[in-house]
């Protein structure tokens, strides 16, 4: 193992005494308890009242009824579908593709810094924007899309029909968050040291089967913390989609739960079920990383200058 | 007694001739002492700001105020009306962070900032500024009334929806204008048989004003004026049953389920579409004015509308915040602020983009010819209709709305809807 240089009784020293770290923590947890934990549990509270209005001061206890209409709710479920092809886009085309042009990107000796910028480059751009761009294309009077087709003689296209709608939304999302992933597995892979692709050279694996049992086994840990982001990410979808397609439009099937989540408390202003959305969100994404934790069991393999 | 006051005063005298002739006198403070006024913040959320087209006109006016009043600073955090921003003026009252001045709905909308006595009513101000709001109209002021009996915001501008249309394209197509249900259908099939789009409109966006219209199309102002507690009336669902019709009709953008509102109204006014169903405040972004006409939606074959009724409000007001009143340091600029902004001066300047002046200024010579027609027309009409969204819940109204592009194709029926809708209009 590669150990950090400095004495190891240094280390235990600065751990003896305990009181640095909670003084070094404290700010961190205080932050975290007055932005994330309090509006939580505040937002777990508002999940039992019937609360008509952003802002309202008048509340009315309904106990779990919020919860009862989330079970019956059409929209919920389509949601959830959107949410399910959503997970299973960033994995296969977000992270899956970001690790093929990462190992593309690492392998080359002369260009590599071009390329990282250029892939990396959407995700500085605000989803707002993009999505706002992806608008005019696919737009049916007028879209860059249908204007290449018709340069092309073809006929225009619906690009946000009830059946492509989810795909096309879907598109952009994918294309900005490649860079994203891309810059993280390449940060893992240029953490693998080069003598142990020097070791496998003289040991003859070479190409896939050097990507297959070095490179992988040893960014597997990156990809596993990749996949937790991807798919709690997924559950978050907002902002893109909602300036795509406002409403889950057409007629409320691109839903995702971020999007139903806006529309139900800023739109039709029904808070308390707009904040039972939220706490099912909340324990989705806390389910779905453990199971991923559990699923994908640590295959990491660790290098060790003793070798 | 009288001797100890002769003593008082005597002494105060005294002590003001020695303070006088001990202090520095130069030639400057030899002229009237002139106190000036401490420096004041007044923090102003309002609607004319982004992409209003208001917001040229409303900023030298601020700008005028700010010139004439230099201690006055006013924080202008406007920005273009919709529902985020509506959240955000209720969550800033919510949460403390009460503004000092704002430009905000009435009806349902205001009524959340009056019930946790957020805003102050006119009626209190008046009892220390009686001639607060005094140059508004009182047919304005007959809008802004608020369940309580009170009135609360000031308007400035009121608002009228119609029948806009492309009269050049009418004219190229041989179509007449659609002043009656017939002429509108007509339309609708000729423009579709040509490729272009007979009404442009956005189902997933705001299809908020052809609701409202066919409604009034079928019912007249009578049933449009409903508030649907337990049962909705029946002209309710015919009229709304007209979405299919026209969507099977090709009266839609193709896209029509998907499309945003802008890139739909931007149909209209590059001339791909014929007509759109809008309201004044959309004059503004017509490029050609000229050859723009405006009508009052026609009724419906068996409907109850009279031909000229029409929807028409003043929604917005100025209001100042309970917390600017209770301030002595704000209160005067926050009033003089308000009485600038709403001043018949002011009033003819927002005038110039469109809209009912809510004050009597006149006539305005630099309407274009939309303006003059939208004006002749809210003027002619024997009736006038707030819009169905200033009488529904929240929650009633957007589910509404999202439903319509189902309703256009036949997936939900108009009865499906308008009980699900009265069950959500609590």
């Amino acid at each position: 193992m590669y150990f950090l240089a400095g004495s190891e009784t240094g280390i235990i020293m600065l751990y003896k005494d305990k009181r640095p770290l909670i003084i070094f923590l404290a700010p961190a947890l205080l932050v975290m308890g007055i932005f994330l934990y309090y509006p939580f549990l505040q937002n777990f509270a508002d999940s039992f009242y019937e609360i008509n209005g952003f802002g309202s001061e008048t509340r009315t206890y309904i106990g779990i009824e919020n919860y009862k209409q989330l079970l019956q709710d059409k929209i919920i479920l389509q949601a959830i579908k959107n949410t399910s092809l959503m997970i299973l886009f960033t994995i296969v085309f977000e992270i899956g593709v970001a690790l093929v042009l990462a190992l593309m990107v690492d392998g080359i000796r002369t260009g590599a810094k071009f390329f990282r910028t250029v892939f990396f480059f959407p995700i500085v751009i605000s989803a707002t924007a993009i999505g706002l761009m992806f608008n005019l294309f696919y737009a049916y009077n007028g879209g860059l899309f249908n204007q290449i087709l018709e340069k092309l003689g073809l006929n225009p296209v619906l690009w946000l029909s009830d059946e492509k709608a989810i795909y096309m939304i879907a598109l952009p999302i994918v294309w900005q968050y490649v860079g994203f992933y891309f810059v993280i597995i390449l940060t893992g892979l240029n953490s693998v040291p080069e003598d142990i692709y020097e070791y496998a050279y003289i040991d003859g694996v070479q190409g896939l089967k050097r990507i297959w049992y070095i490179t992988l086994p040893l960014v597997w840990d990156v990809l596993k913390a990749c996949l937790i982001l991807g798919i709690t990410g997924s559950l978050k979808i907002f902002d893109m989609a909602w300036v795509i397609a406002p409403y889950g439009a057409p007629k409320g099937i691109t839903h995702f739960f971020g999007t139903y989540l806006y529309q139900t408390t800023f739109f039709s202003q029904t808070v308390g079920y707009g904040s039972a959305i939220a706490v099912l969100v909340v324990i989705l994404g806390l389910l779905m990383s453990f199971a991923v934790m559990k699923l994908i069991r640590s295959k990491a393999f660790f290098y060790s200058e003793d070798m | 007694m009288k001797r100890i006051l002769a003593i008082i005063l005597a002494s105060a005298i005294s002590v003001s001739i020695l303070i006088s002739c001990v202090s520095p006198v130069g030639p400057a403070e030899s002229a009237s002492p002139v106190v000036a006024p401490e420096p004041v913040e007044i923090r102003f959320i309002g609607q004319f700001g982004g992409t209003d087209p208001t917001t040229p006109i409303f900023d030298e006016i601020l700008k005028k105020f700010t010139d004439t009043y230099p201690y006055i600073t006013v924080v202008n955090e406007s920005n273009t009306a919709d529902e985020s921003w509506k959240a955000r003026v209720t969550t800033d009252f919510s949460s403390g962070n009460d503004p000092d001045v704002v430009q905000y709905f009435n009806g349902p909308d205001a009524r959340i900032l009056i019930e946790n006595k957020k805003v102050v009513a006119i009626e209190e101000i008046k009892k220390i500024y009686p001639d607060y709001a005094g140059n508004i109209s009182e047919e304005a002021m007959s809008y802004m009334k608020e369940y309580d009996g009170n009135h609360y915001g000031v308007p400035v501008r009121g608002f009228y929806e119609g029948l806009f249309c492309n009269k050049d394209l009418f004219e190229k197509y041989g179509l007449d204008l659609p002043t009656d249900w017939e002429k509108l259908e007509a339309a609708i099939s000729g423009f579709s048989a040509e490729g272009v789009v007979p009404i442009a409109a956005s189902f997933s966006d705001v299809p908020h004003y052809l609701i409202e219209h066919l409604i009034l199309a079928e019912g007249g102002i009578e049933d449009h004026s409903v508030n649907p507690k337990d049962h909705y009336p029946e002209s309710w669902a015919k009229g709304i049953s007209y979405f299919r019709k026209f969507k099977e009709m090709g009266a839609f953008p193709v896209d029509v389920n998907a499309t945003k509102n802008d890139i739909a109204a931007n149909l209209f006014y590059n001339k791909q579409a014929a007509m759109i169903v809008d309201g004044s405040w959309s004059i503004g972004s017509i490029k050609y004015p000229e050859t723009t006409v405006i009508l009052p939606f026609p009724p419906t074959p068996e409907g109850k509308k009279d031909p000229s009724d029409i929807i028409v409000g003043f929604t917005v007001g100025f209001y100042i915040s309970a917390k600017a009143w209770n301030n002595p340091a704000k209160r005067d600029a926050a009033v003089m602020l308000v009485e600038t902004l709403t001043s018949n001066e002011s009033i003819a300047a927002y005038a110039e983009v469109g809209g009912i002046p809510a004050a009597d200024i006149g006539p305005i010579a630099s309407h274009n010819n939309v303006m003059k027609l939208g004006l002749e027309m809210s003027k002619a009409a024997k009736g006038l209709a707030m819009p169905i969204d200033s009488r529904l819940s929240k929650e009633a109204w957007t589910y509404f709305v999202s439903q319509t592009g189902s309703l256009a194709d036949g997936q939900i029926t108009p009865e499906a809807l308008l009980n699900e809708v009265v069950k959500k209009n609590k």
